[in-house]
């Protein structure tokens, strides 16, 4: 399965979390051609933003988070190193001209490409290359920064400010020989190039010119053959180019040719023998030499107590052995360990660090083997905000407009004394978010908890102060998604499951009983859906394009659904919400699109919305298992049913509640068909919807059907005390529903209603391996509660045909207001094996006349002959039956009869008398006339 | 529906006033459908006239909403049940009962899209060969707010309902426009 697995996501390490901002441009109107508010642009930066989270490279850093601010702002927050390009250049470490320098230019030149080549390989111009943006890690690797802003920002078309600084612009930008928005990777080379001489100048060029005179300088170049000669003679540095190896010398100036159709893009100059070929052969040979070299003199510093401090203080340029990361890794450890006999065991180590063992010592700081974005996110968690770090550091600010006038203004229009107002500029402050607050708060928790034994059989983390985790779990699920600690213990949990997927399916259904994460969410409900195979195969080969009949519908319905939400909202979630339905009802030959189909659609691209293959075989996985057959051109027949079971499932619970919506003739069609249509994606939020899928993903779809109950439950009142039209008022607007109180209520229901009474003809054909599963695990298990026991002993069973589950027809169902319940229920509820002290857990109504079932009668069950049971005005006729029934109530309530229908009616006429948990018997006693369970009644 | 926000909502203006109570008066009930192709603006309509309110992103309908409103007509107070259909076709086969019986029936289209207004026509039709023969049927031709993006001429909509005996408005759900007064003409009308 192509998931976005959680441990391919980069690791915190020795990165910070930078945060930079700028304020998106007003769009001139306000309303679209089609009467809809146009989109802001922030919302369209947003949307389009999120795919920049995708993008995972060693030379670019991550990114983490995007925020929409007030006042237009965008807010972005990635991964950021304090070490940059500008910081080295002002270090003076370069030694001019040395070799030394020139393969370490190589090398960064080589990794800016890497990193230019995929961003270009992903539709992406950086054009925002300059010193300080590119950052190197601890290793002295190169971490472009801030290169998503061109865009994020759809080519610069939705901010007021150019991008990039001017220095390192390329000439036919300058000449406006570019359009604004196209594509242009040649441009990041020629700032490349520019970077590449300041870094063998070892100073920053042009640093007393004014803007204007870096622009006249750039436009200079246009007539110039050799623009790298033409700086270096300026500079007064020619000889230097005698110094410098030929690739760097032919980079730079393949960079730096003027006609951009002749310039190379970074994927061809990667290619170029004449610039890496022999030197990468060339550095590996002699990283290996030195290597040994480097063991022989680093284990002679290694008794120096500075060593350490000082490699990795000057590791950028003194050191060439960063070529193989895995050469360099175990060297560290090598120096960790203070092993320097030991040189066969290098391999050893890489291999073991590779696999990701908690190898390191160093326990004081265990956030760095987390990920970023889980860092990020529990970063939140301790309180940490973004916008309110931005307040903090007096960043946000926005003038009043008032202050913005100038002082003073000629009548030829010049203005003095205004100052511009700070957000429509590019500012390149970067923030850096403090951790230490959430150090201090997971400071508690041992460093073992970081990395959970889960095949012990009783994993119970605990805090340093003695709360056991479990204990939290306990408390509302609201108060848990906050808790830090808590979350911390889960994500870690099911950051290990979801990497065993799908050897670990049982146990990440098991701890999904518990509560599902909100920051794994995405992947555990793609789990939860089984979803297996090559997905993005799958999707990509999906015919999207091509114009269908439904693409009307589509297109009219995505404007309307979840848009309170701004990611759905933007134009890139458009573009996704159509694909992926589109993708549905291309391959879904017997499916049409019905709408809602787009609600359903909307959490699982909400939480893939990078993903869309992802959120597609959710969708498509989703659908057979809860909608089966919902979205058939003519579904009426299965539609029907379902109300008709949700009916009877209120009947069964609820009858006052039936029977008051019955006499004012508010049925379940009138507006049900919305709720299970879309599975109350249609009806909730999404974070209502979040909550309660992460319970109905752990069961079948008859689940939905409690769902509906459970919200007529919350809502009785107002329905008990409500006319036809107040009702039908009160689900036009969905009243506030308590979520958290409703999925209780469903499991409630769930588990407290017999199996066969939730039973659909159309039910998918096979309950899939996931809700096995559930049964095996006894999602609800409780005394109380059903569940799939061992069968009762029966010396001749009956034709187990007979006692098995079984739907009837429509029509059928349509006419009876109670439930039926099957043979193998009722022997459950029967439960003959069961000792005198244990309460019988249903009272039995044979409603046959006294001579049949003086003859033979379940044990136990009492005798109200539907003849004689009930006076002229429906009401029981007083008996020492009706006592005991009375006395029952509460229990289910099995009416029991012949093949007639007289059981169907009794259980009506009591439903009409408000006996709640009524079910008849199906095929009434005759299916255990070939047991031994009937026995002669005692006579009173 | 519930707890979203909906972009400028606005209650001002546009809803017609609920009656202080006036026993005395006549009382009359009409049950109303209204039909169209989706996103025309049914149920913005409907909205506007129950509730004064207008919500740009307002969601698709499913299946249907049935809302009531009450506005006096001289002495006459004239309830309205309206039920507020889903725009796509196949919920009517799902739910036929939505507009059986109805005395009256609104049929809108959008005047920016040709095609909802040939939509329309066969929804008039439908109605005048299946239900009920003295039936009030009205033709709304919604979002008139949008003139210049108009693509259904006023006069060939007029001409159309003067054939076929329609009450026939240009309405804006979101500016409220002529939305009180084609309903109130029905009202006047049956």
């Amino acid at each position: 399965m192509k998931m976005a697995l959680p441990w391919e996501d980069r690791r915190l390490g020795s990165a910070q979390f930078g945060v930079v901002f700028f304020t998106s441009s007003q769009r001139q109107e306000t309303c679209g051609t089609n009467g809809l508010p146009l989109t802001p642009n922030s919302i369209r930066i947003l949307g389009k933003s999120q795919y920049l989270k995708s993008l995972n490279h060693p030379n670019l850093v991550q990114y983490v988070d995007v925020i929409r601010a007030k006042h237009e702002r965008i807010v972005v927050v990635s991964e950021f190193h304090s070490n940059n390009l500008r910081k080295l250049i002002k270090s003076g470490q370069i030694e001019l001209g040395t070799i030394n320098a020139s393969s370490e230019i190589l090398k960064i030149g080589r990794q800016i490409l890497s990193g230019l080549e995929y961003l270009n390989k992903h539709g992406i111009t950086n054009r925002n290359l300059q010193l300080e943006n590119i950052m190197l890690d601890e290793e002295g690797n190169v971490k472009m920064f801030n290169y998503g802003l061109y865009y994020m920002t759809n080519c610069g078309k939705f901010i007021t400010f150019p991008i990039g600084s001017p220095k390192y612009f390329a000439p036919e930008i300058l000449h406006h020989n570019t359009k604004k928005g196209q594509l242009m990777h040649y441009c990041d080379t020629w700032s490349l190039g520019l970077i590449l001489v300041e870094l063998v100048l070892g100073k920053e060029l042009w640093v007393d010119l004014k803007l204007s005179e870096i622009i006249i300088k750039i436009k200079g170049f246009r007539g110039s053959s050799n623009v790298f000669k033409s700086i270096l003679e300026e500079e007064g540095q020619l000889d230097i180019v005698q110094k410098l190896s030929p690739g760097v010398r032919t980079l730079i100036e393949k960079c730096l040719i003027v006609d951009p159709v002749a310039r190379p893009w970074p994927k061809q100059l990667l290619k170029d023998m004449r610039i890496f070929s022999q030197d990468v052969q060339v550095d590996s040979c002699k990283a290996e030499c030195d290597l040994q070299d480097e063991i022989q003199l680093d284990s002679n510093v290694a008794m120096d107590s500075h060593a350490h401090i000082f490699r990795s203080l000057t590791l950028p340029f003194t050191t060439n052995f960063s070529q193989s990361c895995s050469v360099d890794e175990s060297h560290d450890n090598q120096q960790v360990n203070g092993d320097d006999q030991n040189r066969s065991n290098l391999q050893y180590f890489s291999i073991e660090k590779s696999a990701e063992m908690p190898l390191s010592t160093d326990t004081s700081d265990l956030l760095k083997g987390r990920s970023l974005k889980e860092v990020y996110y529990l970063w939140q968690l301790a309180g940490g905000d973004v916008i309110a770090e931005l307040k903090r550091q007096g960043l946000t600010r926005k003038k009043p407009a008032v202050l913005s006038l100038p002082n003073s203004m000629t009548l030829e229009g010049e203005s003095s004394g205004k100052s511009k107002e700070r957000g429509l500029l590019l500012d390149q402050t970067v923030i850096i978010l403090p951790l230490n607050e959430l150090r201090k708060r997971l400071n508690d928790i041992p460093a073992e908890d970081y990395y959970p034994l889960l095949e012990f059989p009783q994993y119970h983390p605990r805090s340093e102060n003695g709360i056991f985790v479990e204990e939290t779990s306990t408390l509302p699920l609201i108060i848990r998604e906050k808790d830090i600690e808590y979350q911390f213990h889960r994500i870690v949990l099911f950051d290990r499951l979801l990497g065993s997927y799908p050897f670990t399916k049982s146990v990440i259904y098991k701890e999904a009983i518990l509560d599902i994460p909100p920051f794994f969410r995405a992947n555990i409900w793609s789990c939860l859906l089984g979803i297996d195979g090559d997905v993005a195969h799958n999707y990509y080969s999906i015919d999207k394009e091509t114009p269908t009949s439904t693409d009307r519908q589509i297109e009219v319905d995505i404007p309307r659904c979840h848009q309170y939400d701004e990611l759905l909202s933007s134009p890139t979630g458009h573009q996704k919400f159509k694909r992926v339905l589109k993708a549905w009802v291309v391959s879904n030959k017997e499916y049409v699109y019905w709408q809602g189909l787009d609600s359903l659609c909307a959490p699982f691209l909400y939480l893939n919305f990078n993903n869309e293959a992802m959120a597609y075989s959710c969708l498509s996985a989703f659908i057979p298992k809860y909608l089966y057959n919902f979205f058939l051109k003519d579904n009426s027949v299965i539609i029907q049913e379902f109300l008709a079971k949700f009916s009877q499932l209120i009947a069964f619970h609820d009858p006052q509640l039936t029977n008051h919506l019955d006499s004012i003739g508010f049925i379940p069609e009138l507006y049900a068909i919305p709720w299970f249509l879309t599975m109350f994606s249609h009806v909730f939020p999404l974070h209502k919807i979040f909550h309660l899928w992460d319970k109905l993903l752990l069961s079948d779809s008859s689940f939905s059907l409690c769902i509906g109950l459970s919200i007529l439950f919350q809502l009785r009142e107002s329905l008990l005390n409500s006319g036809f039209n107040e009702c039908i008022l009160l689900f036009s607007d969905m009243p506030e529903i308590n979520i958290e109180r409703c999925v209780k209520d469903s499991v409630e229901v769930y588990c407290n209603t017999p199996r066969s009474a939730l039973c659909r003809k159309f039910d998918p054909p096979c309950t899939t391996q996931c809700s096995d599963l559930g049964r095996q695990v006894t999602l609800y298990d409780s005394d109380t509660h059903f569940r799939t026991t061992d069968k009762p002993p029966l010396k001749s069973s009956p034709s187990t045909d007979a006692l098995k589950t079984e739907a009837i027809s429509l029509a059928d169902l349509k006419c009876e207001k109670c439930t039926r319940i099957s043979g193998e229920d009722f022997l459950e509820l029967l439960d003959l094996t069961r000792s005198k002290f244990q309460q019988p857990k249903m009272i039995v109504i044979d409603v046959r006349n006294h001579e049949d079932y003086n003859r033979g009668a379940i044990p136990g069950s009492i005798n109200m002959p539907f003849v004689t049971a009930f006076a002229q005005d429906d009401s029981l006729i007083s008996c020492s039956e009706l006592s005991i029934l009375n006395a029952n109530i509460g229990k289910i309530i099995v009416v029991v009869g012949n093949r007639g229908d007289s059981a169907v009616k009794f259980a009506e006429k009591i439903l009409r008398l408000d006996y709640p948990k009524i079910c008849v018997l199906h095929r009434g006693i005759d299916i255990f006339r070939s047991s031994d369970i009937l026995v002669v009644p005692t006579t009173v | 529906m519930a707890n979203r926000q909906s972009g400028g909502s606005n209650t001002a203006g546009g809803g017609a006033q609920r009656p202080n109570g006036a026993p005395q008066n006549k009382i009359c009930q009409f049950k109303l459908v209204l039909l169209g192709e989706s996103a025309v603006g049914k149920s913005s309509l409907v909205l506007r006239f129950v509730k004064g309110q207008f919500h740009e992103y307002q969601e698709s309908t499913i299946g249907a909403a049935f809302l009531t409103q009450t506005v006096m007509l001289d002495d006459t107070t004239v309830k309205f049940e309206i039920w507020d259909t889903a725009g796509q076709e196949r919920y009517h086969s799902l739910a036929p009962m939505y507009y059986r019986g109805a005395q009256a029936a609104i049929v809108v289209y959008d005047i920016t899209n040709q095609e909802t207004f040939a939509r329309a026509k066969t929804w008039v039709k439908e109605l005048q060969r299946q239900a009920s023969p003295n039936i009030v049927i009205a033709l709304a031709g919604n979002k008139s707010d949008l003139s210049a993006k108009r693509m259904v001429d006023h006069d060939e909509a007029y001409a159309y309902a003067d054939e076929n005996g329609l009450l026939f408005m240009e309405t804006s759900a979101k500016t409220a426009m002529n939305v009180t007064d084609i309903f109130l003409a029905i009202g006047m009308f049956l």
